[in-house]
């Protein structure tokens, strides 16, 4: 068990905990709380996966624009109805139970199933210079380019459709 | 390992004070400011310890640096950034003066927030905490490497002084027009902000045209005599050209951290925010003025020092030192019409440290550095002393009036509501006074003296317009002081607040004491060695500590000249004996209008003394230039769109209904004509047809009609027994399945998804039986077809019951 | 019947790596957790909140993929960004029906609003 491993065990632990806590909270705040833990979990993994750029823009984009978001919209009158609006619905064991189900058979494929043979796992290094490499693909047309363009559409789109579907007529 | 490599421990404990009081200690208000005090105490103390080593170090000439770093901090893309500290004799400096005012400053602040009484102040922990972490960011500002970290100081800096400006921001203000709108305490904190994003501006630019140039943000490799060499050769293109000679990068980059430091700093174009600031509690303000975010600036200034000087460092060295004077004599002329206490103060900081850009801009570097320490020590005695007062006059009025001391009952801050209070509290007269004779350069005695009588020498050898300014500065300097120390204390009690005012605890003036003891005896630092009787007998210790700048050429201390002295000591000391002409002569009564602005309204000059009072409308110049301009553009964008852009969708919309209209009568006249000549043509035909049909083919469809009738009765009643059975039979099974499934679709979303999550498990199941499990079909087909058959029997029985 | 071929000392544990089967299982978990967040979750916002986790499980598998199998270029972290872009499109949209019907419903209990429910109607087209 080499030092990496049982690094990525301890963060693993730790991110899994942080979301099963999240899912089991009553209060929506506190679960969002947690949230924001499983973030930092998953992009503690990110950097050891040895990609830290992405860390990077992953607690950007899930850690702070989506809890800046959401902050913005729990409003304190839609979190505090009567009856409360935390905790699981009726249909609760029946999620457990198709959960379990469905890790227990990507678990068992992973166990006991290889890889495809062309697929050679290997451990060379990263690109040296990640962040001009990561944009020369993005902008090189036989690369990515096209899809980064019809991606800003895409957020050009929805952010006018969130506004227009949330505004207050 | 040197206690120099432990320096950066020195930020530390104040943020972490700051840290612990916010999450954790905040309801426990003794708990707190043992934090507050705590951190800034070892603060202090390390301070000490790193100063003491710096000044016994052995040196030559003065142009050592000690630095600690961090390498590989910061990763973006190929380059690295480092990180660390960075210790030389003006940092020693500093860390000789910041922390030991911010503790005394602190120690203070305990009894003037009311601490265990009644009146505590409901806001008393976060002041320790946001205190506690404003002198760590000005400790990280004072020990930073490079001028990133600096910048990020710099950024955090900003939001302490918002911070503690707004810190009571319940209070109503006393002229706020509608309920909604923010108290004055928040909207004086939002102009801080607000220049101090102005600034930041600027000191972004700077950073990027320097890193664009030199490809690092480290001191060690900007103030490297190559690097300046180069920096002062290479023109910068794109602004016009001075005198024929283009602009070079440093002069450019020295200029936009010039622009930094002037919001800062609050010199000329962007003082309005200090004077706002009103409702701070005076220790804060202390903290604002003395230490942190007015000398941030002129920090930055002395640490860019070499930009400005790189190259011969002409053109930018004048706008630096004209803008240093010009704010110096236009906020020492405001500071004489003011009324309020803390204006009065805030303008005479603006002005001083008017004072220390101008010596920067005239190269004399180590006096800027000396009058920006004296200035903190004899400004921060002053304010203390001010807050002290304030404190006193406020309890004894809401003592006279019964009620709890609020804001609304009077302003505490009016001079004209004090008077007499020197035999009502001595030890505040005395500190008072002294630091106001410090501030105002008494001969001789006062540490003021000897930085501004430095500054003034320099002056005279640069430029004449500069040293005619200064002087005439240094004479309202003391012309002001004068008549705060006479408004406040001398004379007869104007208001019975001020006449039942007594003396302050010991816990308040003590910290007076000590600081009025440096304001005073700081002076001995550096008295030059040429000058007549006292010089030379004490060496003129600062000058060779902190010695030259980096980079530039050495000067020794300039030789005794006789004019720039006397001169000074006249303007100085005719200000002072002018002011007590005026107001302690013969002190202001009860009710009298200020005696200068009654004067100028005789001669028809009182809007120069409003204009004067309120900092020369600086602030509603902005508000109309820019807000009003935005106004302005919304509205023209407004009305464009409005009249043109409407008018043309209603004039597009005119001709398509034309259009509609023609053709509609196309339609009508036109095409109908066709229609109805066409039904005419085709009825004559069918009559034919109809008569044809008659006679012709009726007889043999006549014979036919019995034979069909037979044959349809036998299929009827096939039909009727068997089909009709069938499919009967099949509605009514279909029915009842269908009302069993009904039920799965209640259009609740999670259940949808449930049942997809199920068919997806199923899918991935069977995916995994086709590729890997062909051999054990019989087992899983039997397991597969018990359970199918096992869920259909379950389901029957529970949906018995049809909903 | 033919045994199963196991995967053994693979090249993935050179030089003391982490096996790519681990990555992949503990993103899976993470999944799995996210899509029970979904299912079983009275607020909507709370099921939202799952979704953001199979998102991120979703990125984790893609660059442990990157990582093990093409960690020469830099696709695979560029096709990651797009995927994050889709992520703040959802997000955003996600929450804006939130409020949306926050404020038509007054509810945002994803058990009562059963708009999708048709009315049953029996016999479904007039009488037999």
């Amino acid at each position: 068990m080499t030092s990496q491993q049982i690094l990525f065990i301890v963060l693993g632990a730790l991110t899994l905990a942080a979301a099963l806590m999240m899912v089991t909270r009553r209060d929506v705040r506190r679960a969002a709380l947690f949230l924001m833990f499983t973030f930092f979990g998953v992009a503690s993994l990110h950097v050891l996966l040895e990609a830290p750029f992405l860390a990077a823009v992953y607690l950007f984009i899930y850690g702070g624009c989506t809890a800046t978001f959401a902050v913005i919209t729990l409003r304190r009158n839609m979190m505090d109805t009567p009856e409360g609006t935390g905790g699981h619905n009726r249909q609760w064991w029946a999620a457990a139970l198709v959960t379990a189900a469905l890790l227990s058979t990507i678990g068992g494929l992973l166990r006991w199933t290889t890889l495809h043979p062309d697929w050679v796992v290997s451990s060379t290094p990263t690109p040296e210079h990640s962040i001009s490499a990561l944009l020369a693909i993005l902008m090189n047309p036989e690369g990515l380019a096209l899809p980064f363009i019809v991606s800003s559409v895409l957020l050009l789109i929805t952010l006018v459709s969130a506004t227009t579907i949330a505004r207050t007529r | 390992m040197s206690i120099l490599h432990l320096a950066w421990l020195i930020p530390l404990f104040p943020f972490l004070a700051f840290v612990a009081i916010l999450l954790f200690t905040y309801r426990d208000q003794r708990l707190s400011h043992r934090l507050g005090i705590g951190g800034v105490a070892i603060s202090f103390l390390l301070s000490q310890a790193v100063f003491w080593t710096m000044v016994l170090l052995p040196t030559d000439d003065g142009r050592y640096a000690v630095e600690s770093t961090a390498p590989h901090w910061l990763h973006v893309g190929q380059e690295h950034f480092t990180t660390g500290v960075y210790i030389d004799p003006i940092t020693a400096v500093m860390l000789f003066t910041v922390p030991l005012i911010s503790l005394l400053t602190v120690i203070y602040s305990v009894r003037y927030m009311d601490f265990s009484t009644s009146e505590v102040d409901s806001h008393y922990s976060h002041f320790f905490a946001y205190s506690s972490l404003l002198t760590a960011t000005m400790m990280g500002i004072v020990l930073s490497n490079n001028l990133l970290i600096l910048f990020i100081f710099w950024g955090l800096m900003d939001l302490c002084s918002y911070l503690l400006i707004q810190l009571r921001y319940e209070n109503p203000s006393p002229t706020q027009k509608e309920s909604g709108a923010p108290s004055s305490s928040v909207q004086a904190g939002l102009k801080t902000a607000l220049t101090g994003q102005a600034g930041n501006l600027f000191f972004l630019l700077g950073l990027v045209l320097l890193y664009t140039s030199v490809q690092s943000l480290a001191y060690r490799d900007i103030f490297s005599p190559e690097t300046l060499e180069q920096l002062a050769r290479t023109p910068f293109v794109g602004i016009p050209s001075l005198a024929g000679s283009p602009w070079s990068i440093a002069a450019v980059i020295a200029l936009l951290f010039l622009a930094a430091a002037v919001s800062k700093s609050a010199q000329f174009p962007f003082y309005s925010w200090l004077p706002e600031v009103i409702e701070c509690p005076i220790p804060a303000l202390a903290l604002l003025h003395t230490t942190t975010t007015a000398s941030a600036g002129a920090f930055l200034l002395i640490r860019t020092y070499p930009l400005l000087t790189a190259g011969t460092g002409d053109p930018q060295m004048t706008v630096v030192a004209a803008l240093g004077a010009f704010s110096a004599i236009l906020s020492s002329i405001a500071a004489i019409a003011q009324d309020d206490i803390r204006r009065a103060l805030a303008f005479s900081t603006v002005s001083q440290l008017g004072y220390v850009i101008a010596a920067l801009g005239m190269g004399a570097y180590v006096a800027g550095l000396f009058h920006l320490m004296t200035h903190a020590f004899s400004k921060a005695t002053l304010l203390l002393s001010t807050g002290c007062v304030t404190k006193i006059v406020r309890r004894s009025a809401s003592l006279n009036t019964g009620t709890a001391p609020t804001r609304k009952v009077s302003n505490p801050n009016r001079m004209t509501h004090m008077g007499g209070l020197a035999k009502r509290m001595p030890r505040t007269f005395w500190t008072f006074t002294i630091g106001s004779l410090a501030l105002s350069g008494f001969p001789l005695i006062t540490a003021g003296f000897w930085s501004g009588n430095e500054i003034l020498r320099r002056a005279y050898e640069h430029s004449s317009v500069i040293f005619w300014t200064l002087a005439v500065a240094g004479s309202a300097t003391g012309f002001y002081a004068m008549r705060q120390i006479c408004a406040i204390f001398l004379g007869q009690p104007r208001t019975q607040a001020a006449e039942l005012a007594s003396e302050s605890t010991p816990l308040m003036t003590t910290p007076l004491l000590i600081l009025t003891v440096f304001a005073v005896g700081l002076g001995w630092a550096a008295i030059p060695e040429h000058f007549p009787v006292i010089g030379g007998v004490t060496p003129d210790w600062l000058h060779h500590f902190v010695g030259s700048p980096i980079g530039a050429a050495h000067t020794g201390p300039p030789d005794f000249t006789w004019q720039p002295q006397v001169l000074g000591l006249a303007f100085g000391l005719g200000g002072l004996l002018l002011g007590w002409l005026t107001y302690g002569w013969k002190p202001m009564q009860t009710g009298e209008a200020d005696r200068i602005e009654a004067g100028m309204r005789k001669v028809h000059l009182s809007w120069l003394y409003n204009a004067a009072r309120e900092g020369f409308y600086l602030s509603e110049v902005y508000h109309v230039a820019c807000a009003r301009g935005l106004f302005l553009l919304a509205n023209l964008g407004n009305a464009f769109d409005h009249h043109i852009v409407d008018n043309s969708v209603k004039h597009a919309t005119r001709l398509g209904q034309a259009t509609s209209r023609a053709c509609e009568w196309l339609d009508d006249h036109v095409v109908d004509a066709l229609a109805n000549l066409t039904g005419s043509v085709t009825r004559q035909l069918s009559e034919v047809g109809a008569l044809l049909d008659q006679r012709v083919v009726n007889r043999p469809v006549n014979l036919a009609g019995p034979a069909a009738q037979a044959a349809s009765e036998v299929s009827n009643s096939i039909d009727l027994r068997i089909l009709d059975g069938a499919i009967n039979g099949v509605g009514v099974l279909v029915k009842a399945g269908s009302l069993r499934l009904h039920r799965l679709q209640n259009g609740r979303i999670q259940h949808y998804l449930l049942w997809a999550s199920v068919a997806a498990l199923a899918l991935l199941l069977a995916f995994i039986f086709i590729l890997f499990l062909q051999d054990y079909v019989h087992q899983i087909s039997l397991i597969v077809w018990t359970l199918v058959i096992a869920l259909l029997i379950i389901s029957i029985f529970r949906f018995r019951k049809l909903s | 019947m033919e045994p199963l071929l196991l995967p053994g000392e693979r090249s993935s544990t050179l030089q003391g790596m982490v096996p790519l089967e681990w990555v992949l299982l503990l993103a899976a978990a993470l999944f799995c957790i996210g899509l029970y967040g979904v299912l079983s979750r009275r607020n909507g916002i709370a099921a939202l909140m799952g979704i953001e986790l199979m998102l991120s499980a979703v990125g984790i598998n893609l660059v442990a993929f990157w990582r093990y199998l093409d960690s020469e270029t830099m696709m695979g972290q560029a096709f990651v960004l797009l995927v994050y872009a889709t992520v703040i499109a959802q997000t955003a949209l996600g929450l804006a029906l939130i409020v949306a019907v926050h404020r038509t419903r007054g509810t945002i209990v994803l058990e009562d609003l059963d708009l999708l429910k048709e009315s049953p109607r029996f016999p479904p087209y007039g009488e037999d």
